[in-house]
């Protein structure tokens, strides 16, 4: 009587813990599911917190500006001479720009392309914190639901292609960097062989060491350049076209020998961002 | 003061995650290790110590990661080490550092079983051990200043008290 009642016991606690297990899973992966819109209170939670941690942060953030503004005054005479000759060549270039703007208008009006970088309307943000869980290659910016801010939309710096808007509060929205090694969406670029042919591949990673993506899907019969310009293709809705990657740096063949692999070096320093721009679109 | 230490370190936190490169070796985790080092301010009421824990870990929640209760829980286990740890090793301040880094590794280590599991992220023993060492350099620095702080405060009530 008394060994059966032992036996009854294990196997109760042994179902008992299965179920725990169970159910801490359960609960893990709804607590760290990434890719959730955020609830009121969580909103307005993050709204309050960020506007303590921008007051906070602003004089560290003046006196790193005036660190920076006096490192720049050094250059000052080389800045003004490579402007004087950009200005002597912008009457120039303003023509050919509207030039293509208008074979841009009809291009996409024939190919149907439905995100190209200059339907874009820019939105400049400030960054007030770096990666604080470690883990998630995210950055918090200034700018939420409040100033057109939505999910998905694309973010850049002077340099190139950071990431995408991964969580939307009113007063502040949180980037998801390329530079995550975990790179749910695959992003679709092209790469510059010749002065008006591109081949296409897909981002499928990324290397913290070296500042490079690995790009995957290429033909093997297609020479790639060292130093070749990578864009993305504006395919699919998430990144426009023509935004800078980065550039090749390696190219190798896969295990089978089917396809290249190409090695692209960032064009943007993921350790040192501080201001960035969203692409709102511009029926924004 | 303890409210004062957490809000001062949870803040800092995110100011100092501004002056570092992204995943360097100054990865800053200040809420925790003010956590750690205020413990004696508690006067060995543990369930107050505990409550502070899981509310620096919620607030963590939904300021920095968008987790939904998960910070807070793995604050509540560390504050759980933290008590048992205290209790063992004597209260000076190499023993504070040797506690301040069991607890960072703990914290690292279930943080990262956690996103694994989960398939947030892809098992890499170097990037778990990475994110341990980069964890260390500020967070020891900022665990003996605040070690210091907690000291003086602890040496002011006791002549308070007599």
């Amino acid at each position: 009587m008394y060994g059966k009642k032992r036996q009854f016991d294990r196997r109760y606690l042994f179902i008992l813990a299965v179920v725990i297990v169970a159910l801490v899973l359960v609960v893990l992966s709804v607590a760290l599911k990434k890719d959730r819109n955020l609830n009121f209170f969580e909103r307005i939670a993050k709204d309050t917190g960020m506007i303590v941690l921008k007051v906070a942060y602003s004089p560290f953030n003046f006196i790193k500006n005036q660190i920076n503004e006096m490192r720049e005054k050094d250059n000052l005479y080389e800045k003004y001479e490579k402007l004087k000759e950009k200005e002597e060549q912008m009457d120039s270039l303003q023509a050919e720009n509207e030039n293509l703007q208008n074979e841009i208008n009809k291009l996409q009006g024939s190919l149907d392309l439905n995100s190209i970088l200059s339907d874009k309307v820019l939105l400049n943000a400030t960054v007030v914190n770096r990666n604080v869980g470690y883990w998630y290659d995210e950055v918090t910016i200034d700018k939420g639901s409040n100033d057109g801010v939505e999910k998905n939309m694309a973010v850049i710096t002077s340099k190139g292609l950071i990431g995408s808007i991964s969580k939307v509060s009113s007063n502040s929205s949180t980037i998801k960097l390329l530079s995550n090694e975990n790179m749910s969406n695959k992003i679709s670029v092209k790469i510059r062989v010749s002065d008006d042919q591109y081949v296409f591949g897909l981002i499928s990673g990324y290397s913290s060491k070296n500042n490079t993506y690995t790009v995957e899907g290429i033909s093997e019969n297609v020479d790639i350049a060292k130093g070749a310009d990578v864009v993305t293709t504006g395919m699919g809705d998430m990144f426009p076209s023509g935004i800078q990657v980065g550039k090749v740096t390696k190219v190798t063949t896969d295990n089978f020998d089917l396809s290249k692999v190409v090695e692209v070096e960032a064009s943007v320093d993921f350790d040192d961002i501080d201001y960035v721009t969203v692409l709102k679109r511009e029926s924004e | 003061m303890k409210i004062v230490i957490l809000i001062v370190s949870f803040i800092l936190e995110s100011v100092m995650s501004n002056f570092f490169p992204v995943n360097s070796f100054f990865a800053s985790l200040f809420s925790l290790t003010a956590l750690i080092v205020i413990y004696p301010l508690f006067d060995g009421d543990n369930f107050k110590y505990f409550r502070y824990a899981f509310l620096l870990g919620f607030a963590y929640d939904l300021i920095y990661t968008d987790t939904i209760i998960f910070q807070a829980f793995l604050f509540l286990i560390i504050a759980y080490l933290v008590t048992i740890l205290r209790k063992m090793l004597s209260d000076n301040l190499l023993n504070l550092v040797i506690v301040t880094l069991i607890c960072i590794a703990s914290y690292r280590t279930i943080n990262y079983f956690a996103l694994v599991i989960t398939g947030n992220l892809d098992f890499n023993l170097l990037t778990w051990i990475a994110s341990i060492y980069n964890s260390v350099i500020l967070n020891v620095i900022y665990c003996l200043i605040i070690g210091w702080v907690v000291n003086r405060i602890m040496r002011k009530k006791r002549r308070y008290r007599f």
